[in-house]
């Protein structure tokens, strides 16, 4: 008497079983959801190229002064405070930037620096690049160095080729990611 | 003949997997989807603490109900627990602590990824998601956050990028790929998908109806066309088109008003340029302060919910994060913390009043970390941190019980340098302001006589941490609704995944 019971549940755990991996177990209700079109008025639209960060001003909308670094407002500026901006006779933006808002570990970051002569003529650029993503992966992507959470990081954003003599400077930052 | 091995062990593991689903549901108080017969799932909601580990969850309930109470996540009827470990990049091999990003792929596509990854595999692979499936198969969807839209959680459900850190509003190197070993970049993959700002690929992709949270500083005006040309209300503003670059003058963050106004359709709120604001922040400001202006995180999820509710004949797919958790958790700020578990956790009452309702809802609760180590230590006791030296490790009456190193107990002391107060509670009285204290933050519950004041070496409720980063340990999951008793396990976060596939498609997904 024993033995159809274990044969029924063998049976029935088989069946379960081959259910399971042809994928039968569904109910029909549930086969009925599977494989639907996308639904009328969903249609995603097409994705563009990666968004670039704007090109710098070619010409300044007045002569700066001599050695003058503005800021150009954006994305994040409200974000973070610069300090001790100078723009260096090796053309380069050097200062001191600290986070003010969402001040978890900076994932990150990066500021840019477009430099005039002394006319407002855009004559190169610069950037300073941060980034301490993965860090905490083991073999991952360790960032060594200064940290720029906290009370914020040193940078210098070197020019990178100058068609002209530097006279000022207009940073930016394009790039801000907290954890 | 070859074959049969193979039959035999398969129904071997299908008895111990029914054997195992009998044991948790067993274990489990009778829940209204898992008596009788049992109902059609329609719809899933799937809530998520990021940082909250066991103890956030112990902490929140002794804050805020005392020690006999319960919160409403602990009120569901099926209990479990969740492995969260990462893998390294570009292999298998264990990475122990995950971040938010690889925790969120691993339940949104069920594979093991490295920390940074959103909805790629630990080869750069790009990985199908739960909500994109449920999306295609004519399921309504919902992605709900306090942290910015474009942070790893809701990102991992509906984009893909080879670096969380890609959110936009543009691309650059340095925030979308990788580097090598030797410091350099790696070369742009051939999918330019997978280093398009993920505010980019929200605002084109239509896989979320209806998107809340913070993040308005990553998007631009063209974000904001894409959308509407799709058919979704934009509230607020993205900004100026004849701008260059957006600014804080430029975009207007949604409100809560709009929100109000808001009856159906496909919807797109963003209530803040970064993160959404801290409650327990938002509660100090005043009446005037934009960031009253503010939705509450179970004000989203109501509102989510009624939108996406009979949208779609076949149900709806919904995710609910409590970001900042864990963002203040990083920032070791016990109050700001207790006060976003309450705040998440009435969103899960939120979700869970609903769905006894509908009796056709799955609820599941969870994190995707823990953050920080957080802990409750006995009433006037001190931690490690605090210490001049570890606890004893001595024992002169057998010295075969000596270990190494030998350590007196006398050394175990305050350090007073280390400890110089209570910190983090509010109202103390007698909180230091010394930054580099490491103190417990103490907090009255309603067990305490009245009188007792937060930050008081009388609050009865003490809590410290370990660290400001993640930690491995498991986290507490809980679920009410019909397949709830699933859930009832101790699993890896990857099964989180093939169990809500399984609720909404009624069968495993390929591949697992």
């Amino acid at each position: 008497m024993r033995h159809p019971i274990r044969l029924t549940t063998a049976a029935a755990l088989g069946a379960l079983a081959l259910a399971s991996l042809t994928g039968c177990s569904s109910s029909p209700a549930a086969k009925d959801r599977e494989a639907e079109p996308l639904a009328a008025g969903t249609s995603a639209a097409a994705l563009p190229p990666p968004r670039s960060a704007p090109s710098p001003a070619a010409t300044l909308p007045a002569p700066p002064r001599r050695g003058e670094v503005r800021i150009e407002e954006g994305p994040f500026t409200d974000r973070v405070r610069l300090t001790g901006l100078s723009l260096t006779g090796e053309s380069a933006v050097s200062g001191h930037l600290a986070i003010t808002s969402d001040v978890s570990d900076v994932l990150a970051l990066e500021l840019r620096a477009a430099y005039y002569d002394a006319e407002g003529r855009l004559v190169g650029t610069g950037s300073f690049e941060y980034q301490e993503e993965g860090q905490d992966a083991d073999g991952g992507h360790h960032h060594d160095g200064p940290r720029a959470a906290g009370e914020g990081i040193d940078f210098k954003a070197p020019a990178a080729k100058l068609t002209g003599t530097a006279a000022a400077a207009v940073v930016s930052v394009p790039v801000l990611v907290n954890e | 003949m070859r074959s049969r091995p193979t039959k035999i062990l398969t129904v071997l593991a299908v008895t111990g997997a029914l054997a195992a689903a009998a044991t948790a549901t067993a274990n489990s108080a009778p829940q209204q989807g898992d008596q009788g017969k049992k109902p059609e799932i329609r719809n899933v909601i799937y809530l998520l603490g990021d940082g909250m580990g066991r103890t956030h969850v112990t902490a929140g309930r002794e804050r805020f109900y005392g020690a006999d109470g319960k919160l409403n996540m602990e009120r569901l009827p099926s209990y479990g627990a969740v492995a969260t470990s990462a893998v390294e990049k570009g292999s298998d091999h264990p990475a122990l602590v995950t971040d938010s990003a690889s925790a969120a792929t691993a339940w949104s596509s069920g594979v093991k990824t490295y920390n940074a990854a959103i909805g790629v595999d630990s080869y750069e692979k790009k990985l199908p998601t739960l909500m994109e499936q449920a999306k295609k198969s004519g399921f309504a969807t919902g992605n709900v956050s306090t942290a910015e839209i474009t942070d790893a959680t809701p990102a991992a459900q509906m984009s893909h990028a080879l670096l969380r850190g890609c959110q936009g509003p543009v691309y650059s190197d340095a925030a979308c790929l990788p580097k090598k070993d030797d410091g350099s970049y790696e070369d742009k993959p051939a999918d330019k998908t997978l280093i398009t700002p993920i505010a980019q690929q929200i605002a084109r992709n239509g896989t979320a109806d209806v998107i809340f949270g913070g993040g308005l500083a990553r998007f631009a005006p063209d974000d904001q066309k894409a959308l509407q040309a799709q058919g979704y209300q934009v509230l607020g503003s993205f900004g100026d088109v004849a701008l260059p670059a957006q600014t804080a003058e430029s975009q207007k963050s949604a409100t809560k008003a709009d929100l109000d106004k808001v009856k159906s359709g496909k919807v797109v709120g963003l209530f803040n340029r970064g993160n959404m604001t801290v409650e327990k922040s938002k509660a100090e400001l005043p009446a005037d302060a934009p960031q009253k202006q503010e939705p509450t995180l179970a004000e989203l999820t109501r509102k989510s919910i009624s939108l996406l509710d009979g949208r779609s004949k076949k149900g709806f797919v919904l995710q609910v994060e409590g970001a900042l958790i864990d963002k203040r958790s990083h920032a070791n700020d016990a109050a700001q913390t207790l006060g976003e578990i309450k705040a998440f956790d009435d969103a899960v009452k939120a979700a869970t009043d609903f769905a006894k309702k509908d009796g056709h809802t799955l609820v599941v609760v969870t994190a995707d970390h823990e953050c920080a180590g957080f802990n409750i230590i006995e009433k006037g006791t001190f931690t490690n941190a605090e210490a001049a030296a570890p606890p004893a490790n001595n024992d002169s009456g057998n010295t075969a019980n000596n270990s190494v190193p030998a350590r007196s107990s006398s050394a175990n002391v305050k350090d007073p340098a280390r400890s110089s107060g209570i910190v983090n509670g509010t109202g103390s009285g007698s909180g230091s302001g010394d930054a580099k204290n490491f103190g417990p933050a103490t907090f009255r519950t309603p067990d305490d006589p009245a009188g007792v004041k937060d930050g008081s070496e009388d609050a009865s409720l003490w809590l410290t941490y370990l660290s400001g980063n993640h930690t491995g340990a498991d986290v507490p999951i809980y679920a009410y609704g019909p397949g709830s008793g699933a859930f009832a396990a101790s699993q890896d976060n990857t099964e989180l995944y093939t169990k809500m596939y399984r609720s909404l498609f009624g069968n495993a997904p390929r591949g697992h």
